[in-house]
């Protein structure tokens, strides 16, 4: 019968019946009552916007939508929106801004980017009127700076646009008429009752356009330079991203199709950010896009019919957009569907028109190629072209901003991820790599003495890495959901490699070096010679309750004897066993691990600059592992720790991603090429990697001079023949000496052959290194050969005749 | 001669490669073909063929449970070796076999499409060294092919993972120190080598050497043991046999004497009684009937008796006998009976004087006998 | 005396790379995002496409991993008889002709039901075929141990009770039926019954597979492994065939427990133990 822990079951029940959340009330409600009306009277504007698009015909002006009731021409003259609806505006529609809320210009301009290929849209005479219009050339500065060369014949267009595309955009250098639009009375009536509870100083809430001011009929409103959407910088980036949502059967739609859009424009330096939330219609036959926002203040997806320039697509957008709306019903609206119309009313309103440019391939391959995207089976389909907007008109009726989007390219949302899922394999791969690296390093690694060699932080260093990249991975793992499997392979690869391998090897490294806390850094240095050694040992005998109770002392104090020893006597060290220490090692992990994760996470929504300075020092920080090896070999005076093939594997490894990052264009995480960046990294990593190169060279202290360290032993000494006399591990009255000229013959206890010293006459006579090299003296005057004792040593630091404890090498 | 490059040796390789590829594509379908031509022939004659059978023959199918015995007989039969001679009982006999005769067990299990079956059999199991080496060191060798059901179990037991199998069984003691010294559990019969696989006959050949060596001295003394026991044995089988016979030789001597006595109070009684029955001497006035006859009795003395003609001559030797015991003077009750189980035998011969001539004891009457109408006779122990 | 077939893969090199193959060929396909290109069904595939590749491709992984644990199954306590009874080379060379073969009856019978009668086979993707004609093979050449009968009667003692007798090969025949019908009773079964018939004809040596090394590369292989030096120091095999007539020379044990019950934190940190 396995026991449960009583206390951890009870915690856990608790934990989960806090955590599981009880059932929600219907509609969202929690009880406030504004909420309550204001959602019936939402639930009310939406049926009634509902029939005005299904019962709209081509000849009837827009109906009574909000944020539509105004034409442009209406603004222009400054009417009463109160007084809506007026006389003069219940005959058949024109294609002017009479009936449109579009201007003329706008009109124009949107006209002939949508035809920039093929005449779709006959545009209507009135040429002149909009020449004549006052800021007609601060348009065509922006507008008419590319000639629209129409093609001969062109291919198919695209069927469906799913995808993402990047590009530029100028707005034209004026403000236009402002088209007032005020909010519905419910909802100004929730705004009052939400303005009551929110505290003063509240900034994050701005209350919108006082509809007040409307009424009074003086346009004298603060437009907000930090609106969402209000573009004030001239160019700059534009992202675009399409989501079909329609089904393109819909009887009467000809294959037009729904569309939801994504527009986020930015300044070059990321500064300022507008993201916009769109839906539309495209049209697959002429690759026209017409979309609109959507808020409180303007109820545009119920116009866009409208927005089509002519009877036959305002019949297929409506057919759409109907068919859209008959999906839904009315009851499903919630309360949060309030906020988010509220939110989005802070912003400026977009309407866009873009125009996708039409394929060299015929519309069969194009079939093809869709199906193949949308249902992968294998067809053999030519190569997918990538989608572009050749020209695109953005219009914002209330803030009255002209936009053009030029140049926008991309991919497929499919093609896309293949992209992705290709990076995320070779990332698999690298993982893979490292964790045989990693088994291969630890196996080679795995006596104490050769463990003590190593830096527990390069570990940890490495540790955290791969820790933080496993969470993001498995994060990434949530956004990105079609690439779900090969985010979540690499991710336990990832947290493989971290949790057990790298985990196990801390642990172990951890555990064999633990004797070394308390000790300080200059005693560390040396070996203790065998007079202080019979010191300690009579010291040992007085004092039996030190716990200096480790199996192999691993290294002795020396002339801060005195002070360790009454260190220990005031703190009896606890031997920890292995579990509790494994505990405390992955408690404090996962803790950094946590930390460092969201502070990454969110030092990707800063701005440009702040998220270079700390992606810079962020990843130099990281990249300095082999420093505390460096600094552990300085310490030791250990030459060599890490096998080769780990230290430039492992280095490799990690900057290959690195790398990719900072020197593919178009690589699908849209990071710039920073070769600066890579170039920094790698010649620092060099830089470490060559100080390791020296260390094994020269000798672990070579760019220290002597004078700044006390001497470490030095297992070559030259011996005189007065030394022999003292007992260097000869035995005197025995035959195993031979006092030749210059050499003497000893056995080494190891191997039971002899070993031949070459003995110096006195102590000022050289010999050569060759010599020297050839035996090694422990402290305790045992004499070995030096292969036979490295041999030892790597297994234990004792020595072999009389167990003396052994300084490292 | 210089070696022929290396492009010449792949050019040729891949002419053969080509030659063969050639070769095996023109003949394969053929083959496939007269193969799939056979199989229809034979289901069509094997259906005809049954039909037919069912009017000729109207035997009937036992369900013969085959047992143990005659499945190894099966396989020694496919086997047919003249050289290694296995044995034709099922697995858990030749088990019994080897642990009660305290020899040896080799169990072969073959598998008959493994690739390596035939070489090995040629090679290592009929070789004349690996033959030597059975015979020699008198293993007992218990063959199974796997596709039975014995052998398939012998081999899941022994945890066999390759074929050919060999496994070396014997007796094997465990013993363990324990505080009252070592104690030796009962031999039991374990695997103490094996060879799975193809090997060579020699390295076969060493390895159960080896484990022969150490295993052996074991056995021998288990053997020793075991013989000890067995003469001990015979020992006291043989003392009691003797007591046994001695005791016999006694009891026949008892037995004997009681006979003896038994007969001599038998012949007495006997006696008395013949001379009770003896038929009274006729009167010396009826002349012609009766026959004198006198006896010389071995001591010397002479009696003489007239004898009716018409009895047997037996009545001579009665009284003759009656004469010389001296009962023929003795009073007898009269209520004497014939003792039964007892037949008289006369201890001498009653021989006429002259001619020499033996009157024998038998039914033949006085009046036809030589002793008409008188007769002397000399009464002679017979010897 | 056993029926359960030694644990592990000793000696048994065909059936290990086998098994991690079936193993990992559907995680390494779903990991590249080409599943879709293991799909065979005649009609779009072939007859308009012409993506005949995909008769050579089709047998690599299964597609869903309940089969691929109902083979893995069976290929532990069923198959790995077939190596010992076969030998190694001869049982990779087996499975490649029989591969062979089941790729080219896939393809012609495919072929004649979409021509002659005008339906579309589809054929579920995975080594169906190779699966069954070892089944088949393997249940010529396996005795069975036992039998057991299921007597269906009420009453115990009445006479004459409906009985079933069955032999102990049925546990092997039931994981046979399931992967039969595993992807649907024609999608599988098809691929299966070819399987079968193909286990058939090797079996009555009709085509060769049994006696024939697949040409080029099993005798590859059998050069590849006899290069191997032989070690003259003695190796581990032979330090391990010495201790295993150890363990054997003592009394027979049927189950040996190898190693306690650790948690699975003590298993991990002992992973590394040296």
């Amino acid at each position: 019968m396995v026991e449960i822990n009583k206390t951890r079951l009870l915690f856990f029940i608790i934990f989960m019946t806090l955590m599981i959340p009880g059932p929600a009330p219907p509609d969202g409600l929690s009880g406030n009552g504004a909420k309550v009306q204001a959602l019936q009277q939402l639930k009310d504007d939406i049926s009634t916007s509902r029939g005005v698009l299904f019962n709209s015909t081509y000849e009837q002006p827009t109906g009574n939508l909000t944020g539509l009731k105004l034409s442009y021409q209406d603004a222009l003259e400054h009417r009463n929106i109160s007084l809506y609806p007026f006389e003069d505006r219940q005959g058949p529609y024109e294609e002017n801004q009479r009936y449109s809320i579009l201007p003329n210009y706008v009109r124009k301009l949107a006209i002939d980017s949508l035809n920039s290929e093929e005449e779709t849209i006959q545009a209507l005479e009135f040429e002149d009127e909009i020449l004549e219009h006052p800021k007609w050339n601060a348009i065509s500065e922006v507008f008419g700076s590319d000639v629209n060369i129409r093609a001969e014949s062109h291919g198919a267009f695209w069927k469906n646009i799913t995808g993402s595309l990047i590009g530029d955009f100028q707005r034209v250098n004026h403000t236009f008429e402002h088209i007032p639009m005020p909010l519905p009375p419910y909802m100004k009536a929730l705004l009052r009752s939400y303005n009551t509870n929110r505290t003063e100083g509240d900034d994050n809430w701005r209350e919108p356009n006082d509809a007040s001011s409307f009424e009074r009929d003086v346009p004298n409103f603060h437009v907000d330079e930090l609106k969402t959407g209000n573009v004030t910088e001239l160019s700059g980036n534009l992202k675009v991203n399409i989501q079909n949502t329609g089904d393109s059967s819909v009887e009467g739609s000809n294959g037009s199709v729904r569309v939801r859009l994504q527009i986020k424009m930015t300044d070059i330096d990321e500064v300022n950010i507008h993201s916009l939330a769109l839906s539309g219609v495209y049209h697959p036959d002429s690759g026209n896009l017409i979309a609109t926002t959507r808020s409180a203040k303007y109820a545009g997806s119920y116009g866009i019919p409208h927005l089509n320039f002519d009877e036959t697509h305002y019949n297929r957008s409506k057919a759409a957009m109907s068919d859209w709306i008959n999906q839904t019903s009315v009851d499903e609206v919630d309360v949060t569907m309030i906020d988010t119309l509220l939110d989005a009313s802070l912003g400026c309103e977009m309407i866009a028109f873009l125009h996708f440019n039409s394929t060299n391939l015929s519309a069969d391959e194009m079939r093809m190629i869709d199906d193949e995207l949308w249902n992968p089976l294998g067809r053999p389909h030519k190569s997918i072209p990538p989608i572009a907007i050749s020209s695109g008109v953005l219009y914002s009726p209330d803030c009255g901003l002209l936009i053009k989007a030029t140049g926008l390219v991309g991919e497929r949302e499919e093609v896309q991820n293949k992209r992705i899922q290709r990076v995320v394999l070779l990332g698999i791969i690298l993982l893979f790599a490292q964790i045989i690296f990693s088994i291969k390093q630890m196996s080679a690694t795995n006596t104490p003495s050769t463990l003590s060699r190593i830096s527990f932080w390069t570990i940890a260093m490495m540790n955290l890495i791969d820790g933080s990249l496993s969470m993001l991975y498995l994060l990434s793992s949530i956004v990105f959901q079609k690439l779900y499997l090969q985010l979540a392979v690499s991710s336990f690869l990832g947290f493989t490699l971290a949790s057990v391998f790298e985990m196990r090897y801390m642990i172990l490294i951890y555990t064999s070096q633990m004797n070394e806390r308390d000790i300080s850094w200059g005693v560390a240095l040396r070996g203790t010679a065998i007079d202080d050694r019979n010191n300690e040992r009579i010291d040992e005998r007085e004092n039996p309750n030190n716990n200096v109770g480790t199996e192999e002392p691993l290294l002795p104090l020396n002339q801060a004897r005195p002070q360790a020893v009454q260190q220990t006597q005031q703190q009896p060290r606890i031997i920890q066993d292995e579990q509790t220490v494994s505990g405390q090692i992955y408690l404090r992990l996962f803790f950094f691990l946590i930390v460092f994760s969201f502070l990454v996470l969110n030092a990707s929504l800063w701005p440009r600059k702040d998220r270079m300075v700390f992606e810079y020092v962020v990843l130099l920080v990281l990249n300095s592992f082999w420093v505390p090896q460096i600094y552990r070999n300085t310490l030791r005076g250990s030459r060599r720790s890490f096998g080769w093939d780990f230290v430039i594997g492992t280095s490799v490894l990690r900057v290959i991603p690195i790398a990719y990052l900072c020197l593919v264009k178009n690589n699908p995480f849209s990071h710039h090429q920073d070769q600066l960046l890579i170039s920094l990294i790698v010649i620092w990593l060099g830089i470490q990697i060559f100080v390791l190169v020296l260390q094994e060279l020269f000798g672990a202290r070579f760019f220290l001079p002597d004078r700044l360290l006390p001497k470490s032993y030095d297992y070559h000494p030259v011996l005189t023949a007065g030394d022999l006399e003292h007992g260097f591990g000869v035995e005197h009255d025995d035959e195993g000496v031979h006092h030749e000229d210059g050499k003497c013959k000893v056995d080494c206890a190891i191997c039971m052959n002899e070993v031949e010293i070459p003995i110096a006459k006195s102590s000022e006579h050289l010999t050569n290194i060759m010599n020297r090299r050839g035996y090694m003296v422990t402290p305790c005057r045992h004499i070995f050969h030096t292969n036979c004792l490295e041999s030892w040593m790597k297994y234990k630091l004792q020595c072999p005749v009389c167990r003396n404890s052994l300084p490292p090498i | 001669m210089s070696r022929p490059s290396r492009i010449h040796a792949y050019i040729s390789s891949a002419w053969r490669y080509t030659l063969l590829a050639l070769q095996s594509g023109i003949t394969f379908p053929i083959l496939v073909l007269y193969k799939i031509v056979g199989v229809f022939l034979y289901l069509i004659l094997n259906r005809f063929g049954t039909k037919l059978n069912k009017y000729h023959h109207d035997g009937y199918t036992t369900l013969k449970k085959t047992t143990p015995q005659d499945k190894a007989r099966q396989f020694i039969n496919k086997f047919d070796s003249d050289e290694l001679t296995l044995l034709e009982c099922g697995y858990s006999q030749a088990l019994y076999k080897s642990k009660r005769e305290m020899k040896w067990l080799l169990c072969y299990i073959q598998s008959e499409e493994h690739e390596d079956h035939l070489r090995f059999k040629q090679n290592v199991l009929l070789s004349p060294q690996f033959v030597d080496f059975v015979n020699s060191h008198d293993f007992l060798v218990w063959g199974g092919d796997i596709s039975q059901s014995e052998a398939f179990q012998v081999a899941n037991g022994f945890k066999v993972t390759k074929f050919p199998f060999l496994g070396l069984l014997t007796l094997t003691v465990n013993s363990t120190p324990t505080a009252n010294g070592v104690t030796t559990s009962a031999p039991v019969l374990s695997l103490v080598s094996k060879v799975q696989g193809y090997q060579d006959v020699y390295k076969v050949i060493t390895k159960f050497s080896k484990a022969y060596d150490k295993y052996n001295p074991t056995l021998i003394t288990l053997r020793h043991d075991h013989e000890q026991i067995e003469q001990d044995r015979q020992v006291r089988r043989a003392q009691d046999e003797a007591f046994e016979r001695s005791l016999n030789v006694d009891r026949e001597r008892t037995r004997q004497h009681q006979l003896r006595q038994q007969r001599e109070r038998d012949r007495e009684l006997y006696l008395k009684w013949r001379t009770l029955s003896m038929k009274p001497e006729p009167d010396t006035s009826a002349k012609g009937t009766y026959a004198r006859v006198a006896i010389r009795l071995p001591d010397g003395s002479r009696t003489s008796r007239r004898f009716n003609k018409d009895i047997s001559v037996e009545e001579i030797y009665a009284f003759a006998e009656a004469s010389s015991t001296g009962i023929i003077s003795l009073e007898i009750p009269p209520d004497v009976e014939k003792p039964e189980g007892y037949e008289h035998e006369y201890s001498f011969r009653l021989i006429q004087v002259m001619p020499r001539m033996e009157v024998s004891c038998d039914d033949t009457r006085i009046e036809d006998s030589v002793v008409w109408p008188n007769g002397n006779l000399i009464m002679e122990e017979k010897e | 005396m056993t029926s359960v077939l030694p644990k592990g893969f000793t000696m048994m090199p065909v059936t290990r790379y086998l098994t991690g193959f079936v193993i990992c060929a559907p995680l390494l396909v779903s990991l590249l995002g080409i599943k879709h290109l293991l799909v065979l069904s005649y009609d779009p595939f072939i007859s308009s496409w012409h993506q005949y590749w995909r008769f050579a491709v089709f047998q690599t992984a299964f597609q869903n991993e309940s089969e691929v644990v109902v083979a893995i199954t069976l290929l532990h306590f069923a198959l790995k008889h077939l190596e010992r009874l076969y030998g190694s080379f001869r049982l990779a060379s087996l499975l490649i002709w029989s591969s062979l073969y089941n790729v080219v009856l896939v393809s012609i019978l495919s072929f004649l039901v979409y021509r002659v009668l005008g339906v579309n086979l589809f054929v579920s993707a995975g080594p169906y075929g190779i699966f069954f004609t070892l089944l088949y093979l393997y249940w010529q050449s396996t005795p069975s141990i036992y039998r057991f009968e299921l007597v269906f009667s009420g009453v115990p003692g009445s006479p004459n009770p409906a009985k079933l007798v069955i032999t102990d090969g049925i546990f092997v025949k039931i994981l046979m039926v399931q992967l039969f019908v595993s992807d649907g009773v024609l999608n599988s079964g098809i691929p299966s019954a070819i399987g079968v018939a193909v286990g058939a004809l090797i079996h009555s040596h009709i085509l060769p597979g049994k006696s024939v090394d697949f040409p080029l590369v099993i005798p590859f292989l059998r050069r590849y492994a006899a290069r191997k030096p032989q070690p003259t120091r003695p190796t581990v095999s032979d330090v391990q065939d010495e201790s295993d007539d150890e363990r054997d020379a003592t009394a027979f044990r049927d189950d040996e427990q190898d190693t306690p019950i650790r948690p699975l934190g003590t298993q991990l940190l002992d992973t590394f133990r040296t």
